[in-house]
């Protein structure tokens, strides 16, 4: 998902985009519990009745639902800025906070949209500027992508 | 100033495309791949564990020992088990998730597609393990799929090795569960809510849920039996003030959600195939998420009902009775509704339609058999006989894998872009229906005259319903190798199949092209 603010104070124009997500973190964390408590109101009657070799499995299995959950639910809530400002093009990436930030010269950056050969994998949108190069957009729709190429490059042309 | 470069420059991109060859499907993360290698492999144990249950019935085609030793007999009755849960009936439905929830709730992949990979490549690993057994000084497992201690002790050399696989099949199945409760909960597409999932993905959350709660019980479970052989523990061990009968309750804790670990991914793929062709909505769409929900809690509290026969307390016996019986309601509630939705339906009968109707009709059967075997007291007639033979594989034959069949006949247009050959499906249909009822009716009449399950050899009063069951099987089995020929002649060609592929269907998955590309959804779907 894309949203375009512009004229805000830093910024000529400015991309937020975000991965489309369906659960939010909390109530991630209310399935993860809700399984817990199942799985362990499951288990515990065994391990009470000298039977403790399950909990471990238990353990560990619910161990592993919490990773998955939560790697899941943190790439569902990345979130990367593009601010265009007069004359610089500022991205930064992170989930609550901004992780890692760059800041390109606006007049050498080109962008870069690159398909893969019979579509076996999704485009790549890639900000190249003076031999660096930022990927943006890694989660979105392909249209969306395609259509944020559009919009940047539009947006690089007007001049400031 | 800034330029973009669009899909035509592809200098830079060949890193980009799959592997080719061995490597793309061993490396591959997508979700369509790796749903064609679980049927791939689903269809391979498919064959090998029915080629068992052929030594089985060619054995019993007679009285006497005319093929087989008892031992090897016993072996093959155990390994067809595991080989057909674990390796033909669960990863067929964990293939449909993978090639099917995503398209159906608008995600562009799993969730976590290496883990995904992995869960994947662990069960011809597990499977290679567990049949290498075979050839193991002592020879296979041969105290049945339930490895009831202190007869599965005697296992001979093959007894870690087996335990290690069962290990590494739970492995695999809850990483898969893991992937399919992610994927559902977080990824589904905007508009996508919980009450307008598809059916089969409902009844596909629900299992998963099922799985992640029972796999510590059974890994637990066979651990114990590992410490007790190895370790000099006495958790099943009378003698060491263990208790054996335990171990049945503990896997039966487990093997009871696993019934229904095998039974509500198919009620989901009916509910799909069944409106189709019935072109009409589906009836008491909430109803069947309820019902769904309801057969899942209630498997945690029938497990009992497996050993009526084992001296439980009167309270106890008549709880698991009713328990049991309690589930004939939610399950009712499904077939009613699935009758319903053909009521007064424009139908029409191709071969995933007529594999549904087979399965609404003899399921049936298995259930009503289910609840005969439900009343405790006739059930101490009924137990370790060939009616319990008869009365499962009513529920798992043309139950399970009757509808994994017409799954594929439903979604192979979709998924390989041509049409597969109708009149060899129709063909394969009647061969199947036929094969499956001689197979296992006259199962329920050796059973009621008490012909027990599990014997290589039987008294002379059971030798003609054995010899037309047997005639059964090998017509069953045989009839496979035409849904095999289908399959490939359809994945290699023939006609060209539309998008939307039946009249009536509905739901995101027919929205892509056919076959859909390597990456679906490239723009967001529009859920209505």
């Amino acid at each position: 998902m894309i949203a375009i603010e512009s004229d805000t104070a830093a910024c000529q124009s400015c991309y937020v985009l975000r991965p489309n997500r369906s659960l939010s973190w909390r109530q991630n964390l209310g399935v993860f519990c809700g399984l817990s408590l199942v799985t362990l109101m499951l288990v515990f009657p065994l391990v009470a009745m000298g039977f403790w070799l399950v909990l471990p499995f238990a353990g560990l299995e619910l161990l592993a639902v919490g990773a998955g959950l939560y790697y899941v639910s943190c790439r569902c809530h990345e979130c990367e800025v593009i601010c265009v400002a007069t004359d610089s093009i500022q991205i930064e990436r992170g989930r609550r906070h901004s992780r890692q930030r760059w800041v390109l010269a606006r007049q050498w950056v080109r962008v870069v949209l690159t398909s893969c050969p019979r579509q076996w994998y999704p485009s790549r949108l890639h900000i190249r500027t003076q031999g660096r190069t930022v990927e943006v957009g890694r989660f979105l729709v392909e249209r969306e992508r395609r259509e944020l190429a559009q919009e940047l490059t539009r947006r690089l042309h007007i001049y400031p | 100033m800034s330029a973009a470069s669009h899909a035509t420059d592809h200098d830079h991109d060949h890193d980009h495309g799959p592997a080719q060859g061995l490597s793309r499907w061993l490396l591959t993360t997508n979700h369509k791949d790796i749903g064609t290698l679980y049927l791939l492999f689903s269809l391979t144990m498919f064959f090998i564990g029915g080629s068992m249950a052929l030594v089985i019935r060619a054995e019993l085609f007679q009285p006497g020992l005319q093929i087989v030793d008892p031992y090897f007999f016993n072996q093959m009755t155990t390994l067809h088990a595991l080989v057909m849960i674990f390796g033909a009936v669960m990863p067929a439905f964990v293939g449909l998730a993978n090639w099917l929830i995503p398209m159906m709730i608008g995600a562009p992949d799993m969730a976590l597609p290496r883990m995904n990979n992995w869960s994947f490549w662990i069960m011809p690993f597990a499977f290679t393990l567990l049949l290498s057994t075979l050839f193991m000084p002592g020879g296979g497992p041969a105290g049945g799929w339930t490895l009831y201690p202190p007869l599965v002790l005697q296992t001979g050399q093959a007894f870690p090795f087996v335990i290690l696989a069962i290990h590494m099949m739970g492995v695999s199945s809850i990483m898969g569960a893991i992937n399919i409760i992610a994927t559902i909960l977080n990824l589904r597409a905007p508009g996508m809510t919980l009450m307008k999932m598809p059916l089969f993905v409902w009844t596909w959350l629900i299992t998963a849920f099922l799985l992640i709660a029972v796999m510590p019980v059974l890994a637990g479970a066979v651990t114990m039996l590992l410490t007790d052989k190895f370790f000099g523990t006495s958790f099943f061990n009378a003698a060491g003030g263990g208790d054996p009968v335990m171990f049945q309750h503990i896997f039966w804790f487990f093997g009871h959600p696993e019934v229904y670990i095998m039974i509500l991914p198919a009620f989901g793929i009916i509910s799909q195939i069944i409106p189709t062709f019935a072109r009409k909505p589906l009836f008491g769409y909430a109803s069947m998420v309820y019902a769904t929900a309801s057969i899942a809690f209630l498997s945690f509290l029938v497990w009992a009902h497996h050993m009526f026969t084992v001296g439980m307390p009167l309270r106890g016996e008549l709880f698991f009775m009713y328990a049991t019986m309690l589930i004939a309601v939610p399950t009712g509630v499904k077939v009613f509704n699935w009758i319903s939705t053909m009521w007064h339906g424009a139908m029409t009968f191709e071969t995933p339609m007529l594999f549904s109707i087979a399965f609404v009709v003899l399921f049936t059967i298995g259930g009503f058999s289910g609840l005969m075997l439900a009343i405790a007291p006739a059930d101490f007639q009924y137990h370790d006989t060939y009616f319990v033979v008869a009365h499962f594989h009513y529920v798992l034959v043309p139950g399970a894998v009757f509808s994994i069949i017409a799954a594929a006949y439903y979604w192979l247009p979709k998924w390989t872009g041509h049409m597969y050959d109708e009149k060899l499906g129709q063909l394969h249909f009647w061969l199947s229906v036929i094969g499956v009822n001689v197979l296992f009716f006259p199962q329920h009449f050796l059973g009621l005259a008490g012909m027990p399950r599990r014997i290589p050899d039987y008294a002379l009063q059971f030798a003609e319903f054995n010899m037309v069951s047997t005639i059964g099987a090998f017509l069953f089995g045989f009839s496979q190798l035409l849904f095999a020929y289908n399959v490939i002649q359809t994945i290699r060609g023939g006609a060209k199949a539309t998008d939307q592929v039946w009249e009536g269907a509905h739901g995101l998955e027919w929205t892509l092209s056919s076959p859909p590309p390597y990456h679906t959804f490239t723009t967001a779907p529009e859920v209505k």
